[in-house]
């Protein structure tokens, strides 16, 4: 309800600046045309894709992620052997790898879901690795004298332990997900949200642009909630 | 001893190595526990009671000496030894009911019979209804149930609880300790019990095995030749039961003196 309300506000305030002249009546349309474009027998399609380039992206960097941040988490010996590996590669956006990327794999949902899992990976491999690190050694050494033993032992305790703190990372990777998925459809046209919005302000349909920000920002909204 | 002995421990010390400097805990202990004998532990804090214990339950390796259990030598944690540990609330798994919690040790007897097992084992403690319940929704004294439950759901043959009952109020201390005491008896199972209080000690044990403080080495094994059941009020009041405790406050306060 809360929630509802602070919308219903910013909604009020977007018309009060409008009526105001603050924001240009010509650039900035009226929240029921924004409204009525929801419509676009486009956004649908767009919406689609933009949803499978981040879900595929975000299932490829968790099923890398949180085995590999287990395995840094329980192994000294890997962690020191690719600590500095990811140190290197993980301050890098992903965004700034779209140019490289569509040179070497090329235009598509391939590129795009990569990308999507470059982003995911960082925040899922890291704080897996911390949740493991973390794990009270009481828990574990519990598990060892009931009888459970390596691989066992991670999947029956290290894991469950660790897992509010994957849960952190999956949370964060979710929302970092959706920007990359926008924005490589904004720089490369992959069909998503990205290209709608763009397409629509070049064709002169400020409303439906809108729109497809609007349907952005729910889906954002959406995954935070599922995740959380 | 007449009888083979089950767990037999000779000559253990054990140190650990810190940055700066070195604690020995453990400086030479020894003992023999027959089959089925309730032995307590008693022995001041930061003795290295603790650490024994883990020595005993192949999850240490003592510097120097050997554990015996069932005439092997300890190397990993023999399958047939469980343990309770002192920071119960720490030790149970918090993402798991109760009735899961018990089921973990015995995840491998098939669904019906693990289930059926688990929930006698609950039911022994006092439990039967709490099996669905997380650990967190659990007082204290009923979270040191669940892990005692845990602990004996695989039939074990060998229990050590380090210091069970330190940290739950007095009256449900004193229902715990029997409730321990009659479990294992009916269980046949042989327990050694750390402690860091004497009355509780001669109260549950056949034999109280008196450490000195750090580096600790055994100054003095009290048989206690009291009759079961023991009332605790009643035992309590007894001029024997007296006796033990003043004898081995003695042996503690003047370790020079024993023997
Ligand atoms: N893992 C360890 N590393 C370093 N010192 C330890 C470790 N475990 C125990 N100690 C030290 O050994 C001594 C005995 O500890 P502990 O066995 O826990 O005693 P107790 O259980 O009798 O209170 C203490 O001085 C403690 O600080
Ligand atoms: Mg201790």
């Amino acid at each position: 309800m809360k929630g509802l309300a602070g919308f219903a506000a910013l909604v009020g305030l977007w018309e009060l600046l409008r009526s105001a002249h603050v924001l240009p009546p010509g650039s900035a349309p009226a929240s029921v045309d924004i409204a009525r474009a929801l419509g676009n027998p486009d956004l649908p399609g767009a919406t689609a894709g933009t949803l499978i380039a981040w879900a595929a992206g975000l299932l490829l960097a968790a099923s890398i992620g949180i085995p590999l941040g287990v395995l840094l988490g329980l192994s000294r010996w890997v962690d020191a052997a690719l600590t500095a590996t990811v140190d290197f590669l993980r301050p890098i956006p992903a965004v700034a790898l779209i140019p490289v990327a569509v040179v070497v794999i090329g235009l598509g949902a391939g590129m795009q879901a990569l990308l999507v899992g470059f982003a995911c990976l960082w925040p899922l491999l890291i704080s897996t690795r911390f949740g493991v690190r973390d794990v009270d050694p009481l828990l574990t050494e519990t598990g060892r004298v009931l009888g459970a033993r390596g691989l066992r032992l991670a999947a029956t305790v290290t894991v469950p332990a660790a897992l509010p703190s994957i849960r952190t990372g999956l949370r964060t990777a979710a929302s970092l997900g959706l920007v990359v998925a926008v924005a490589t459809e904004l720089a490369t046209g992959s069909p998503g949200l990205g290209w709608f919005i763009a397409q629509q302000q070049q064709a002169g349909q400020i409303p439906a642009a809108y729109a497809g920000i609007v349907v952005a920002g729910l889906l954002g909204y959406l995954v935070h909630l599922v995740t959380s | 001893m007449a009888e083979t002995p089950l767990v037999r421990a000779a000559g253990l010390g054990k140190s650990f190595r810190g940055r700066r400097s070195t604690t020995q805990a453990i400086a030479d202990i020894g003992f023999e526990q027959a089959p089925g004998e309730f032995l307590g532990v008693v022995g001041p804090s930061g003795c290295g009671k603790t650490t024994l214990l883990r020595c005993l339950a192949g999850l240490e390796r003592p510097d120097t000496g050997t554990v015996e259990f069932d005439g092997r030598p300890v190397t990993g944690i023999p399958d047939a030894v469980s343990v309770v540990f002192q920071d119960y609330h720490r030790s149970l798994f918090p993402w798991l009911t109760a009735g899961e919690n018990v089921r973990f040790p015995i995840r491998d007897r098939g669904r019906a019979a693990g289930r059926e097992q688990a929930r006698e084992a609950l039911d022994r403690v006092g439990l039967a209804g709490f099996a669905d319940h997380h650990p967190f929704q659990l007082s204290g004294g009923m979270q040191q149930r669940v892990a005692i439950a845990r602990a004996i759901v695989s039939r074990p043959r060998f229990l050590l609880m380090d210091e069970p009952f330190a940290s739950v109020d007095a009256q449900t201390r004193a229902v715990l300790e029997q409730l321990t005491v009659t479990i294992t008896a009916e269980l046949g199972l042989t327990v050694l019990l750390i402690t860091h209080d004497i009355d509780e000690a001669i109260l549950m044990a056949d034999r109280v095995l008196v450490l000195s403080a750090r580096p600790s080495r055994v100054l003095r094994e009290v048989p206690i030749d009291l009759d079961r059941p023991r009332d605790e009020v009643e035992t309590r009041a007894l001029p024997l039961f007296q006796d033990y405790r003043r004898e081995i406050h003695r042996v503690i306060a003047n370790p020079g003196t024993a023997d």
